[in-house]
């Protein structure tokens, strides 16, 4: 039954089994697995309320880790720039920092850069034109 | 030769899940029948899902499947009354509460008649019965804690709020016209208003759960008589029941809950001695002693002297003509005995303040107003009775403090 492959179809009609899709479906293989020997759901008796819950729960983490890897991946894309102080101009190296955001998923932490200002002594956050959460 | 019978498609699988032909999810169909319950209206909540959950459905989608939960939840209550009645219906808690506390009040639903083609056929006016059950906690004194008012309510200008306030409230049936019942409603007071008299420590709720119907109050009494009972609340050692002084309401008290500590709401009771007081003083200047001195008596459970003072001016006062205004002071004067009287057994506040037990009715009002926010509206019309036993059901199961809402599936 795990090996049928099951190739839906969206909307338009056009196969999404495309890579991502595999992928998902693989990790969700995995994930499933993962719960059932957790023991975090038993199948001769759970209840599709049962399954929807734990099944949202995951996609939430996933959605909240995803937002995380994102913006570090999105950090560590300007991590080698250099940015000039609002305040007297001088360039800056930054460093990644985490920050707690609240996501449509849930809370989490995203990563964004910091420059602290050595001569001003000021703190700055460069991605925030990026993130726009200024 | 003879073909072996076609069966008929069954699915094994959803006897675990639990679904049946549904196309929506569990998860889903809880966010539409919460929006459902809550916005102000079908379309309201069509707008709320879209944006805050992400799924659109119609509104007419939405109040099917509202008015589907709210089928569900009376016929609930229908049977868990039947079982009540026959002894088979299980109490759901294992702790007993310390403290059990039920109000009753009613509210007002327009309706209309179903099956008579698109629009608002015979619109009408309903009595709606609300029931409040509460798990509550409050400390025993010995001694009275508060025996005297607060301060607020020795307040000229408060007090004359209000009565006013809670006036509209107690208009007899035959004064009020469906015109007013919008504006009658929004003009009872909340628990804010009368903070005063929580001065005295009322009781604090842990959990409450709701009824709302247009059932007639011998149908609304045995499902709210099983709901206490599921809950564990007629077991606990301290019970009261609290209303206003509507007879309807200790009917439904000496039938169903006979062993509950009947109250009336002391706020109810002000209204009537600053109306008296009035009446007598022939204005609020030269009443505000009176109504202050009798404020005092009837939290002292003084009500007796209050009856015996208001006696002995209309026995002094000319004989009442046949046909007597309702403004006229003696009238007034008449009704406010009348009050006092019938509900002089639910007045001893001294004892209520010793067991800890509450002085007003004021949680189930603010409960109508909630109910009143969905239910209510010059464009709201409510089949009559299924539609509104239906919305009601599922606004009081809303605002229910347990997982009512929520369907077995």
């Amino acid at each position: 039954m795990e090996d049928t492959q099951i190739v839906r179809k969206n909307r338009s009609g056009v196969d999404s089994d495309n890579s991502l899709q595999a992928r998902i479906r693989e990790v969700s293989r995995q994930l499933v697995n993962e719960q059932i020997e957790n023991g975090r759901i038993d199948l001769q008796t759970a209840s599709f309320r049962q399954i929807e819950v734990l099944s949202h729960e995951i996609g939430q983490q996933i959605a909240r880790q995803l937002g995380q890897h994102l913006t570090e991946k999105q950090a560590d894309q300007h991590i080698a720039d250099q940015y000039p102080c609002p305040t007297c101009g001088r360039e800056c190296h930054p460093i990644k920092r985490p920050r707690e955001m609240i996501m449509v998923d849930g809370p989490t932490e995203i990563i964004e850069l910091k420059c602290d200002c050595p001569k001003c002594r000021r703190s700055f956050f460069p991605t925030s034109r990026h993130h726009q959460t200024e | 030769m003879t073909a072996p019978n076609v069966g008929g498609l069954f699915f094994p699988h959803r006897d675990i899940t639990k679904l049946n032909n549904r196309t929506i999810s569990p998860l889903v169909y809880d966010k539409i029948v919460l929006a459902g319950a809550e916005a102000l209206s079908f379309r309201n909540a069509a707008r709320l899902l879209e944006r805050l959950a992400e799924v659109k459905f119609s509104s007419r989608q939405i109040n099917r499947i509202v008015h589907e939960t709210g089928e569900q939840l009376h016929a609930e209550q229908a049977e868990r009354a039947e079982q009540f009645f026959s002894g088979k219906l299980a109490c759901e808690v294992e702790n007993v509460p310390d403290l059990a506390v039920v109000e009753c009040d009613g509210g007002r639903i327009r309706t209309r008649q179903p099956d008579s083609g698109p629009g608002t056929h015979d619109p009408a006016w309903r009595e709606s019965k609300v029931g409040l059950c509460m798990r509550m906690t409050s400390e025993m004194h010995e001694h009275d804690p508060a025996p005297e008012p607060p301060e607020s309510l020795q307040n000229r200008h408060y007090v004359s709020k209000l009565a006013k306030e809670v006036a509209g409230a107690v208009i007899p049936e035959s004064e009020s016209d469906p015109g007013e019942a919008e504006a009658i409603s929004d003009n009872e007071p909340d628990a804010d208003d009368v903070h005063a008299v929580d001065e005295y420590k009322s009781p604090k709720r842990l959990m409450r759960t709701v009824l709302a119907s247009v059932d007639d109050i011998k149908t609304f009494g045995r499902k709210l008589a099983a709901e206490v009972h599921r809950k564990g609340l007629n077991q606990a050692p301290r019970k009261a029941f609290v209303g206003d002084g509507m007879p309807c309401n200790w009917t439904l008290q000496k039938t169903f809950f006979p062993l509950f500590v009947a109250i009336v709401d002391f706020i109810h009771v002000i209204s009537y001695l600053y109306k008296a007081s009035v009446a007598i003083g022939e204005s609020e200047d030269f009443g505000w002693g009176l109504c202050a001195d009798w404020i005092r008596a009837c939290w002292q459970g003084r009500v007796t002297d209050v009856i015996r003072e208001l006696q002995e001016w209309l026995d002094a006062q000319p004989a009442r003509p046949d046909d007597i205004s309702n403004d006229d002071p003696r009238e007034i004067v008449r009704v406010s005995i009348g009050y006092l009287k019938n509900n002089a057994s639910r007045m001893d506040y001294p004892s209520y303040r010793c067991q800890g037990l509450p002085l007003t009715s004021t949680l189930v009002e603010s409960l109508i107003k909630e109910i009143n926010y969905r239910v209510k509206g010059t464009e709201k019309f409510w089949n009559d009775p299924e539609g509104a036993n239906r919305i009601l059901a599922v606004k009081a199961a809303s605002l229910s403090d347990d997982s009512r809402l929520v369907p077995g599936w």
